[in-house]
């Protein structure tokens, strides 16, 4: 094994690692949803498959992949993509489940697990040179899907964010901005906030189109502050998302001749470093 | 930089796919009464559900939710907040009933409660009422015609 190819497993287990972090960090919660009042009272949704509301899908698609991928970290290489693939799978099936379909952790999940898994089965040059772009592309695709969806009236005059986080939320600073601000303060100061929320997404919704370190550094900061201005859950959510910033960042500077190629596109032309080795 | 390979093309395909997808579907009134579907967890198909659910939609729209152990008018859900629990979400307000752990708690008294759901965009809007029915070990939730059964009628 060389170093290279070392390089690109460090990369590989440290996106595992925080896509772990990710799926455990409502384990408690969702744990008790899927097992205990899953399957003591099954919910069942006029118009959905079967397979679609079953309790066994949701509680077997979350508890697989706990075991799966501590076993990919461990091990690396093609198990490590093996298990990826598995994360992403089971992701897919609590993304359409009725117990689960309202939970961002899994689309997230489902998208850096297909991002891992092709990182996983790449060579060093392929992945070194295309790792970051399509990690900058998905994570811009969330950051579009997020940004387009609050174009609308309430989301622009803060009054989604106001009743959501100012009125709503028990944690953080949000009890005591409601304690130390009139309503009319509070109101403008949610005003403030949602503008803000929408221009940083749309953004990051560009980022594709950044320099790769840029993008990948930014996107991870903001998934970071995310966290910290929510609740510590929404890193079930965004620690997937800081996972592929990570493994983008660490697969860049991985072998010299892949170095070359993302400096000079013509050196890589004369020397034929077009397929991984 | 070097030539991708056939899985590098396909998976920014698929990116790409998505990201003008996204677009497609919050620029046209069709698309967005799609999306508002899915929130409610009422799509037209379930091939319609299975191709939206991994598209990102977090913190989209205005949505709220009220639950109520009777059937209630929309008009007094906004006017009267004593008739029905009701809040805010970020996004699925339909997860009032469905993520909860109280989920044992519906329909104790052998009638049907309800989850009043209501979401919007750009001026269209979304409402779906569904009666919440136990069914021995199960929870049934459906789109209510707006009969309340006669034994349980208010």
């Amino acid at each position: 094994m060389t170093a290279s190819v070392s390089g690109l497993d460090r990369a590989v287990r440290v996106a595992l690692g925080f896509w772990l972090v990710g799926w455990m960090v409502k384990a408690a919660y969702l744990l008790d949803l899927f097992g205990r009042v899953g399957m003591g009272t099954t919910l069942v949704v006029d118009g959905m498959p079967e397979v679609l509301w079953h309790p066994f899908v949701a509680l077997a698609a979350y508890v697989i992949p706990l075991a799966a991928i501590p076993l990919g970290i461990v091990r690396g290489g093609r198990v490590a993509a093996a298990c990826a693939a598995v994360g992403a799978l089971c992701s897919l099936a609590l993304l359409l489940h009725v117990s689960a379909y309202n939970d961002a952790t899994f689309v997230t999940a489902f998208w850096a697990g297909l991002w891992i898994t092709w990182l996983a089965t790449r060579g060093d040059v392929e992945a070194e040179a295309w790792g970051p772009r399509l990690a900058q592309g998905l994570l811009a695709l969330t950051f579009l899907g997020g940004t387009l969806g609050k174009l609308t009236p309430e989301y622009l005059s803060g009054e989604v964010l106001y009743h959501v986080y100012f009125l709503q939320k028990q944690t953080l600073f949000y009890p005591w901005l409601r304690d130390a601000l009139d309503p009319e303060a509070l109101r403008s100061f949610a005003t403030v906030f949602s503008w803000g929320v929408i221009g940083t997404e749309a953004a990051l919704a560009t980022s594709a189109f950044w320099r790769p370190r840029i993008a990948l550094w930014a996107c991870a900061a903001v998934c970071t502050a995310m966290v910290a201005g929510s609740t510590v859950y929404l890193a079930s959510v965004m620690a997937p998302l800081v996972g592929v910033c990570a493994g983008g960042l660490l697969v860049r500077g991985m072998s010299p001749a892949a170095s070359m190629a993302w400096g000079r596109q013509s050196a890589s032309v004369s020397l034929g470093i077009g397929r991984p080795s | 930089m070097p030539t991708p390979l056939l899985e590098t093309r396909l998976f920014a395909v698929l990116l790409g796919a998505c990201a003008l997808a996204l677009v497609g579907l919050h620029g046209t009134g069709a698309g967005q009464d799609a999306l508002l579907r899915r929130f409610h967890l009422r799509p037209a198909s379930t091939v319609e559900w299975v191709a939206l659910q991994p598209l990102p939609g977090m913190y989209n729209f205005v949505n709220r939710a009220w639950t109520s152990r009777r059937p209630v008018a929309w008009d007094r859900l906004n006017e009267d907040p004593s008739v029905a629990d009701g809040k805010y979400y970020n996004h699925y307000p339909t997860r009032a009933v469905t993520f909860t752990l109280a989920r044992s708690a519906w329909g104790v008294a052998g009638c049907p409660d309800y989850l009043y759901a209501e979401s919007r965009v750009r001026g269209r809007t979304l409402r779906s009422r569904f009666r919440l029915d136990p069914e021995g070990d199960a929870l049934r939730m459906s789109l209510d015609a707006g009969e309340p059964s006669p034994r349980c009628a208010p």
